[in-house]
């Protein structure tokens, strides 16, 4: 899978907002087609790592280069894909018309651009929903809405924000098999949650807390280092400290 | 800068503004609402203004016509100049009055023998509650100069008989109130919902995540500017051409100009106005907030534009402050094109001022949106 340079590399990470440091030396090699996953409680620095990778915001030290570039680069955006933790979508446009629209902003044109909506809508199962105005579905639908509306233009590199909150289990797991379809055809992704069993899928996993990477490795490695036979209690034992640091 | 980036924005845009009937229905039926409501009130309201007045063939202690000149001069916000009959266009046209009160030669000589008088007001087109305020004052003052004196002959009346008044515009054969306002509220109406929807749209954008979704897109800040511009200059010109139809046809509001004009300055006023709400949607966290800024922008310029009270009579600090805000040109431009019927070379200044504040509000816009993520 790995292809020479990594496909995210950075080092000495850190990120700062006023006095409150989000991100503390943060280093992280993830290398192409790989299925790696962000866990740690809420406020750990997930989201804000994850903007920093998309280019939304600027580090205050350390490199980070991302598809070989160093960001933020704005060429990188066509081959990224970044699903929020909001659903992100226009609550007065139909399904289609939102999936159409960002489908168009990547250049995505006519015939083409039809078919590719056809096809995550179908993933999406929202084919027969696709000409309600989003403001009327429900919160799964919506968050179904926004996958689709991240798919149409076929990322390279996918960053995915609890992308499976509110989503019902039979779902999720149609989801991770379409995820684990995108990551054999090459996309790597990049997925931050709080569900064990979802993060028990990825190939690799960080732990990060208080904008530390506490450890990294699959997640047998991190059961393992915690002396734990689940996925939950590791998790525990990393938030309550882990191991000392 | 991709077209099609910009164009699919636009579009979006403007279907969400079109799609929402209900605010569809208000932004056409409030407007047409405050020109009917306009056609019939005309606000009469003090402000420092200063009278022209010709004097009547008389002199001596009973000079009825230099009472109440005097009269006028004494009362509050009112300054008096004397002009001559010949006088009266030329200051008019240069605004050293905002209004002539004309004495025929005989009005005293009628008004004592108790024979039908009367005087004239005359007032610019660009200057439209002028008429109404010299009205006012012209009735208290004549009142009170007639009302104590006694008639020559005393088998009449007790007190001398009020003139009567007639009003005439310059530029103005048979026109309405509602002739001088449509040009405003055309100006206004545009300002007020590009810059209402903008802003809240925009806050929408951020709040929602679409922002941020855009901002890892390919799309560019200018591309999304430009696209905001486009969709809203959809919604304008869709919104502009009904008031306009409206007041024409239905208002019989007199159109002196070229439609053509209209558009252009319709155009800027819309550029200025969508940068505007983007610029201050930064400023706001929520959708009450951005709401908060409307009367903020909005207020000072309806009262400072000229729509109610002409600009000269306003205290120097004010006119300062009338001069930085864009509606002042705009209204002064729609008044040129619908009233006096002017060209397009002759508002030149207005038009260049509109398009400075454009450059000047998309500059500061797109700056603003780097700001609008974090």
């Amino acid at each position: 899978m790995a292809s020479g340079e990594n496909i995210i590399e950075c080092s000495g990470l850190t990120m700062s907002f006023g006095s409150l440091k989000v991100l503390d030396c943060i280093d992280l090699s993830i290398e192409y087609g790989e299925n790696y996953g962000l866990l740690g409680p809420n406020g750990s620095g997930k989201t804000t790592l994850i903007r920093i990778l998309c280019g939304l915001l600027i580090p205050n030290s350390g490199t980070v280069k991302v598809l070989g570039r160093k960001v933020p680069d704005h060429r990188n955006n066509a081959l990224i894909g970044y699903m929020t933790q909001m659903d992100a979508l226009y609550n007065d446009l139909t399904v289609r018309e939102n999936a159409r629209f960002f489908a168009s902003i990547y250049g995505l044109k006519g015939h083409i651009r039809e078919k590719r909506i056809d096809e995550v809508l179908e993933v999406a199962r929202l084919t027969d929903r696709q000409d309600s105005i989003v403001g009327t579905l429900s919160g799964g639908m919506k968050k179904r809405a926004s996958i689709a509306c991240v798919l149409t233009h076929r990322p390279k590199l996918m960053f995915m924000d609890e992308p499976t909150v509110g989503v019902d289990p039979g779902l999720r797991s149609e989801f991770w098999d379409y995820f684990r379809e995108l990551n054999k055809q090459g996309v790597t992704l990049i997925i931050s949650t709080h569900i064990m069993d979802e993060a028990e899928r990825c190939g690799r996993l960080a732990f990060l807390r208080e904008g530390r990477k506490l450890i990294e490795g699959s997640p047998q490695y991190l059961k393992d280092k915690a002396g734990k036979a689940g996925l939950e209690e590791a998790y525990m034992y990393y938030a309550g400290g882990g191991d000392g640091r | 800068m991709d077209a099609s980036r910009i164009l699919s924005l636009g579009k979006r845009i403007a279907t969400q503004c079109l799609r929402d009937k209900r605010t569809m229905a208000l932004i056409i039926a409030a407007p047409s609402l405050v020109m009917l409501l306009l056609a019939y009130f005309f606000s009469t309201s003090a402000g420092s203004i200063t009278i022209g007045v010709v004097l009547d063939h008389r002199t001596g202690t009973e000079h009825l016509s230099q009472l109440i000149a005097d009269g006028l001069n004494a009362s509050d916000n009112v300054t008096v100049v004397y002009l001559e009959e010949k006088d009266i266009n030329a200051s008019l046209n240069n605004k050293s009055v905002d209004g002539v009160i004309y004495f025929p030669p005989n009005f005293t000589r009628n008004v004592l023998d108790s024979k039908p008088s009367y005087v004239k007001i005359v007032t610019h087109g660009n200057n439209p509650s002028a008429g109404g305020i010299i009205a006012q004052k012209f009735a208290n003052v004549s009142a009170k100069v007639l009302g104590s004196r006694a008639p020559v002959q005393p088998a009449a009346s007790p007190a001398l008989a009020m003139p009567s008044v007639e009003a005439e515009v310059l530029y103005g054969e048979g026109y309405k109130s509602i002739d001088f306002f449509a040009p405003y509220i055309l100006g206004l109406i545009a300002f007020i919902f590009v810059f209402m929807f903008t802003s809240v749209t925009f806050l929408r954008e951020r709040s929602f995540g679409t922002l941020e979704r855009l901002m890892v897109s390919p799309i560019t800040r200018a591309e999304i500017i430009i696209g905001y511009m486009l969709g809203f200059l959809v919604f304008a010109a869709i919104q502009s051409s009904i008031i306009l139809l409206f007041a024409i046809f239905v208002l019989n509001v007199k159109m002196a100009g070229g439609v053509l004009a209209v558009v252009v300055v319709q155009f800027l006023l819309t550029l200025v106005a969508v940068n505007l709400g983007i610029f201050c949607s930064s400023f706001a966290k929520n959708e009450l907030q951005a709401i908060q800024f409307i009367p903020l922008v909005l207020l000072p310029q309806i009262f400072l534009d000229g729509m109610f009270w002409p600009v000269s009579t306003f205290p120097n600090y004010l006119q300062a402050l009338s001069y930085i805000m864009p509606l002042t040109y705009a209204n002064d431009a729609l008044q040129g094109i619908m009233v006096q019927g002017v060209g397009l070379g002759d508002i030149w200044v207005d038009i260049l001022v509109l398009l400075g504040f454009a450059v000047a509000m998309i500059v500061l816009s797109t700056l603003t949106l780097n700001k609008q993520l974090q």
